[in-house]
């Protein structure tokens, strides 16, 4: 005869193992690394805020005026105006920056450079598409390379060369390419 | 024989059946939590491979050249220009291949055909604009 007084501590035994294996897997499983290959989430956060405030900056007031964008970009940043705009009003809540007494405190440094398009006849049989930029608003603190940074481009709208402007940047009415590098230092 | 099932006693079953159910909970408590990182991974890859700003900031700029060009505010030769400064900037910045091409369809209507292809990502539009 079989004796089955033990099956109780039999099936105790068994469910005893079925929890372990549960909790080694739920331990294993649960743990989440966070590698540098993940920061692209905070990257496209920053991406998305920045090509946001761009476009805000790069929509006018009403149908009279020009965008401050546009306004910037046509005078080269002259006053300076553009970081603050960008960082201080729509980065950063106007009263954190306003808390702040200077704006190295910043874990988010932007620089700016608009790019534009003209065409190079110095060879008159062979024109050459060019396209160049200059810087629009520097950094704080020079990029190091090793942060992780975005860049964000909106077009915008010049109505003619102003003196301000490299030599190169043709007479007439044009499009630029504003482009803003955001990384967080 | 007597004497081992005399000491199981089988009071406690309804504590050790809760106990089976609140680890089968938690397991799939940590099943869900366990997703949540990707799922925000494979969200943020999506949204950064996708050029929604991109496209939206040049669809614009084409169109309110075509318009311009069809009220007359910008000669033919102006408008090319222009838009050689937007296909240029384009591809030597964003490494993006984006024509455009504006068509009369209609009085006071105009087809703009624009394509923008950035290798990862291609988009065709036949947009009608009215000015």
């Amino acid at each position: 005869m079989v004796n089955t007084s033990g099956q109780l501590y039999t099936m105790e035994g068994i469910s005893a193992g079925v929890i372990m294996i549960l909790t080694a897997y739920l331990v294993l499983g649960s743990t989440s690394v966070y590698t540098p290959g993940d920061t692209h989430i905070t990257d496209m956060q920053l991406e998305q805020v920045g090509a946001d405030i761009l476009k805000i900056m790069d929509t006018p007031a009403n149908l009279a005026t020009t965008s401050e964008l546009e306004q910037i970009v046509a005078t080269c940043d002259n006053p300076p105006r553009f970081h603050q705009l960008f960082w201080e009003t729509y980065l950063m809540s106007g009263e954190i920056a306003a808390q702040r007494t200077t704006r190295t405190g910043s874990s988010i440094i932007t620089t700016a450079m608009v790019y534009y398009h003209y065409t190079d006849r110095t060879d008159p049989l062979n024109p050459k598409m060019v396209v160049k930029g200059f810087q629009l608003s520097g950094p704080i603190i020079p990029y190091s390379g090793s942060e992780p940074g975005v860049r964000v481009t909106r077009h915008v709208k010049v109505p003619g060369k102003d003196p301000c402007m490299p030599a190169d940047v043709e007479p007439r009415q044009q499009v630029m390419l504003v482009e803003v590098f955001l990384w967080k230092a | 024989m007597e004497g081992l099932s005399e000491r199981m006693k089988e009071e406690g079953q309804w504590i050790v059946l809760m106990g089976f159910l609140v680890s089968i909970g938690i397991f799939f408590l940590a099943l869900i939590l366990n997703q949540s990182t990707i799922v925000g991974q494979t969200t943020a890859e999506g949204v950064l491979e996708f050029p929604k700003n991109d496209l939206q900031d040049v669809r614009a700029q084409l169109l309110d050249l075509a318009r311009d060009k069809s009220r007359g505010t910008l000669t033919s030769g102006e408008e090319r220009r222009i838009g050689e400064d937007i296909e240029n900037l384009t591809l030597h910045r964003k490494s993006a291949i984006v024509y455009y091409s504006i068509g009369e369809w209609a009085a006071e209507n105009r087809l703009v055909e624009i394509h923008y292809n950035n290798g990862v990502f291609e988009y065709d539009e036949t947009a009608n604009i009215k000015y």
